[in-house]
């Protein structure tokens, strides 16, 4: 299995080569093109897996792509222009938000925190998912990735954190103190991480974004 | 204060290392990240010293936004006794730029392009732009003077434009320009009339000699063009 980013950091895509026999998971709809050996299967979660995905806001349908007879090939994108990262899982676990998801080997589970409910963000209507196992996972981000290593402490807008650590420990707090009239600013939102670990961070905000260009859209006739 | 600005041209990020003491005052929702030593505190955007009259007006500008269906013009207020840093980006991810206020030079920002300043920047709505705001209609500036470092970001690239004598640009367009530069608004076939979109199809008539920035995208033409695509 070979995996490799192209077209970074703005239009990016990632390639996924998989020798006959192998296969790879997907986020629904991240497929962008494949070769014709390969077998595209909805994976099944069960029922109970498939609940947990509900109340986990995420997709309920993945794919799986397996290559039979031959070396094949399948191609994954995210809807908006920003860059990818291919991260391993195995020695490291991590945890990502749901919609940086893109595509994970098959020896890697990915599914929402269980009883973890700090792990949910409000406002930007996103959930945190773990990682479990050994492979790969690759993230889609909106705007350019950004490691950063943590040593001690940093504090990240959720809009904007779309990977980190296992080993992190981390806690969703409002940004700022003394607000005057919250009702009137807003809610601020950040990830606050202690402890040593790698974390990812997009440079921009999905809902930031999506509520400033759907606050002008004309009213629907 | 030092600043760095990287994933230019297309995802651009600025960095602020602060000093201790020092203070940067950015727009609400324009931090990314930042180290766990830096305070931070919201306050209105009513400018420096502002009397109780600067107070009521900024609230009084808040509340109206915000039955409107936008954010009020809230900053947030960074600083650190032992420094650190922030991290700022604008919604749009269009180009980011410094402009350096030196003199007693001023500007005129356009609020939605307004991203953070450090040093003692006086940084108000003007009386005419609050009649703006109300009525929906008309462009609304920010108005910053004193001595310090400013940032603003475009949705695109941003272009400088050096005017000498006179030039028009469209209300959609403009990023920011200097104060010793006279303006007046106007519709871009004469008068202002009644339009669909607030601000959509004004332009400004700049007269004068200094800088004007100008934006390559226009947030206005994406969203009207969007909404006609939807169903």
């Amino acid at each position: 299995m070979r995996l490799e980013i192209l077209n970074r950091p703005t239009q990016s895509f990632a390639r996924v080569r998989l020798l006959p026999g192998e296969s790879f998971v997907g986020e629904s709809g991240a497929m962008v093109g494949m070769t014709t050996n390969i077998a595209m299967a909805q994976e099944s979660a069960g029922l109970i897996g498939g609940l947990k995905r509900v109340f986990g806001g995420e997709t309920i349908f993945r794919n799986t792509f397996a290559a039979q007879g031959s070396e094949g090939e399948v191609i994954f994108s995210t809807p908006l222009a920003g860059d990818m990262e291919i991260l391993d899982v195995g020695d490291k676990q991590w945890c990502l938000q749901n919609s940086a998801y893109v595509a994970s080997s098959t020896s890697v589970e990915v599914a929402s925190k269980s009883g973890k409910l700090k792990g949910f963000f409000s406002g930007a209507g996103s959930f945190v998912l773990g990682t479990r196992g050994s492979g790969y996972l690759v993230l889609g981000a909106f705007g350019a990735i950004e490691a950063i290593d943590v040593q001690g402490g940093m504090v990240i807008d959720t809009g904007h954190v779309i990977a980190w650590e296992a080993s992190l420990a981390y806690q969703v707090e409002d940004n700022s103190r003394g607000v005057i009239a919250s009702w009137l600013s807003g809610e601020n939102l950040v990830c606050s991480f202690s402890g040593t670990g790698r974390a990812y961070l997009q440079t921009r905000n999905l809902a930031d974004y999506g509520a400033t260009v759907g606050a002008l859209l004309p009213p629907r006739s | 204060m030092q600043a760095v600005i990287k994933h230019e041209p297309h995802f651009p990020v600025v960095t602020v290392d602060l000093a201790p003491a020092e203070e940067l005052v950015a727009d609400y929702g324009a931090m990314v990240a930042r180290s766990p030593s830096i305070e931070l505190e919201v306050r209105l955007c009513a400018g420096r010293r502002p009397s109780f009259f600067d107070k009521a007006k900024a609230l009084l500008a808040a509340v109206v936004r915000r039955m409107l269906g936008s954010r009020g013009l809230f900053m947030n207020h960074f600083s650190s006794t032992m420094g650190g840093w922030v991290r700022l980006a604008s919604p749009m991810g269009g180009a980011i730029k410094q402009l350096s206020l030196r003199d007693g030079a001023r500007w005129k920002v356009a609020p939605r392009s307004f991203i953070a300043h450090t040093g003692p920047i006086d940084l108000k709505l003007q009386w005419d732009s609050l009649r703006a705001v109300f009525s929906r209609e008309g462009v609304s500036f920010l108005d910053a003077a004193g001595e310090g470092e400013l940032w603003v970001a475009g949705y695109g690239a941003i272009e400088e434009i050096e005017v000498k004598g006179s030039y028009v640009i469209d209300s959609g367009h403009l990023v920011a320009f200097e104060r010793r530069l006279a303006f007046e608004i106007r519709h871009a076939s004469g008068h202002i009339g009644d339009t669909a979109i607030p601000g959509e199809g004004l332009v400004l008539e700049l007269t004068g000699d200094g800088r004007a920035l100008v934006q390559t995208r226009n947030l206005g033409a994406l969203t009207s063009w969007v909404g006609r695509q939807l169903p």
